[in-house]
């Protein structure tokens, strides 16, 4: 059970790489103590991700506002709709306590989404920001 | 007529061809009831029209955001001129009634949003989507 950083991530813009991975360490932490059973662990990383996660997007959306990035929107109610689901499933965790079948979850849906996301809206945000710098 | 269903608009998605088709169908029938000037018809046709515009934008604006499509913003700014400029063209159909002349505006107008739109920005997202293999579904 691990979820990696891989190159084939990287969108070529510094700021936001540097973020993602360590969104991804982040998270390859939350599911190996969520493996253990950590539950004190378990915890401080839902809560450390979910303003981590807050953070990476503002400053992704900082940036689309400081370049007067055309996607903006879209790109933002994306991130909205992370929070939303990353936050109901944080509760599922706490009603549920747990298990590996929650935390296959967590590793299918959040590492789906990172890497879609990644992939498609913030490499086309990146690109535009790389063009834009000249 | 113009609003014949033509193959060069389809953009290969199923799903948003058949509602293309429909689109096409209730703009034929209002061009049609406004060129026989039938006042009674005309009312319930441009209602119908819009809303199938409306529900149909929003599938497609849907669909955008799930899959998180890159050019969200303006194609959804094309649907909202769209309902601006229907909602203009009804204030003047209101203001002249059904004239001759009013038919041939509203049909080109129409005809021109149909053949830009479908054949344009809609194309663009029905390749973007069939390049990753992703369907819509709403
Ligand atoms: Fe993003
Ligand atoms: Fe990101
Ligand atoms: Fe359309």
């Amino acid at each position: 059970m691990a979820i990696k950083w891989t190159q084939a991530l990287a969108v070529g813009h510094p700021t936001i790489d540097g973020q993602h991975q360590e969104l991804f360490r982040r998270l390859d932490k939350l599911l190996e103590a969520m493996m253990k059973g950590d539950r004190d662990e378990i915890g401080r990383l839902f809560d450390f991700l979910a303003s981590y996660v807050v953070e990476h997007f503002g400053t992704e959306e900082k940036l689309m506002r400081d370049a007067g990035y055309a996607g903006y929107e879209m790109h933002k109610l994306a991130h909205e709709r992370f929070v939303k689901d990353y936050l109901a499933f944080r509760k599922s965790y706490e009603d549920a306590g747990g298990g590996a079948a929650l935390t296959i979850k967590l590793q299918n849906w959040v590492g789906d989404w990172l890497k879609a996301h990644i992939a498609g809206t913030d490499q086309v945000l990146a690109k535009a920001l790389v063009k834009r710098a000249g | 007529m113009a609003f014949e269903w033509a193959a060069d608009l389809a953009i290969g998605v199923e799903e948003i061809d058949e509602q293309h088709g429909e689109l096409l169908r209730r703009a034929e029938r209002l061009v049609r009831a406004l060129e026989a000037g039938d006042r009674v018809g005309i009312e319930p046709l441009l209602r119908s029209l819009a809303d199938y515009a409306r529900s149909h934008f929003e599938c497609e604006e849907r669909w955008m955001l799930h899959h998180e499509y890159p050019g969200f913003e303006a194609h959804r700014d094309g649907h909202r001129r769209f309902l601006d400029e229907f909602r203009g063209q009804v204030h003047e159909l209101q203001r002249l009634g059904p004239t001759p002349g009013m038919a041939t505006a509203i049909h080109g107008w129409l005809a021109g949003w149909m053949r830009d739109h479908l054949g344009g920005p809609d194309r663009d997202f029905g390749r973007w989507l069939r390049a990753r293999g992703l369907s819509p579904g709403c």
